[in-house]
């Protein structure tokens, strides 16, 4: 994978978006000032959200569960850094994206095919090589089905991991492009290319179980 | 794809430029020219118009069954988790050990 180290930490970056509530603010001076209470409080409170987020990003429950450990560590350890002119909880999001980051780019890759199987080919004059047939009516609609919503998430992890992972950031986690450029170390022309990509490729393995057309 | 702006008995743009800037196109990136002539192979190309509808879509449908996903923020951190990040927080190390314990 071609994830590396962010150069600066999350922890530190995330600073000026939506002012803390106050509630918030009781809550990290309850921290700073060592509240043991208050620790278990902000891991109750704000770990249910932090381990979606892992779930989604690592696809294993202990991986998930190991990330957002050191998600709560890291935040614990940057309290100080963290100056109340943004939310708690967009602050703790980052931080576990950047723990799951962290983990990922640990972890050894498996084997993956190439990003090119996925993508549209064209004959010598620019046209589609099969032209795309149109999606069932309301499509997108299936998705309130369990059944459905497995299948997608079973092509999205079917993705090569670098792309997988842009998709997850842009789409998903609804971080911007200069966000996600940042957390993986690219430039923001390079995630756009990787998520328009990906998306591609999602839609590749997607065609078979939603367009009108027979399957290939 | 080309800048000026085109005739309309001008070449159209290949599917291949149609595919390579739909992205650019949904986050309204194009000129207005390059916007005139994306939609100028559309109104041709019912293939292309599938594609664009069908990307827009895989988007919509990742997001949600991905989204769907997301806990209540309260009340669902198993308590071994819990109990595993008060732990490793008392004995001020970062590395966590089985949080799933």
């Amino acid at each position: 994978m071609t994830l590396s180290t962010p150069r600066n930490s999350i922890e530190t970056q995330i600073a000026a978006e939506v002012p803390c509530a106050a509630s918030d603010s009781r809550l990290i001076e309850r921290l700073r000032a060592g509240d043991n209470a208050a620790f278990d409080e902000l891991v109750r409170v704000a770990g249910g959200r932090m381990l979606a987020v892992a779930r989604r990003m690592m696809n294993c429950e202990e991986d998930a569960q190991d990330a957002v450990q050191e998600a709560f560590l890291s935040a614990f350890k940057n309290l100080g850094r963290f100056d109340g002119r943004s939310q708690l909880t967009t602050w703790l999001h980052r931080i576990t994206v950047n723990a799951c980051l962290m983990k990922l780019r640990s972890q050894r890759r498996r084997p993956e095919r190439a990003i090119e199987d996925f993508l549209p080919t064209f004959v010598e004059d620019g046209h589609q090589t099969r032209n795309s047939a149109a999606w069932k009516p309301n499509a997108a609609d299936g998705i309130e089905m369990e059944e459905t919503r497995d299948l997608v998430r079973a092509k999205i992890n079917e993705l090569p991991e670098q792309y997988r992972v842009v998709l997850m950031l842009r789409d998903i986690e609804e971080l911007s492009t200069e966000e996600t450029a940042q957390a993986l170390d690219m430039t923001t022309n390079a995630v756009k290319t990787r998520l328009h990509r990906a998306r591609q490729a999602l839609r590749t393995l997607l065609d078979p179980h939603f367009s009108h057309a027979e399957a290939p | 794809m080309t800048s000026p702006q085109k005739p309309t008995n001008a070449p159209y743009i290949t599917c291949r430029e149609v595919l390579d800037f739909i992205m650019a196109y949904l986050d309204g990136e194009l000129t207005p020219d390059q916007k005139h002539e994306f939609e100028r192979h559309l109104g041709v190309c019912p293939s292309c118009v599938n594609y664009l509808d069908s990307y827009k879509a895989t988007v919509k449908i990742g997001k949600e069954a991905m989204q769907s996903l997301d806990q209540p923020a309260t009340g669902s951190v198993p308590e071994g988790l819990i109990r595993a990040i008060r732990e490793a927080r008392l004995r001020g190390g970062s590395r966590p050990h089985d949080a799933t314990s």
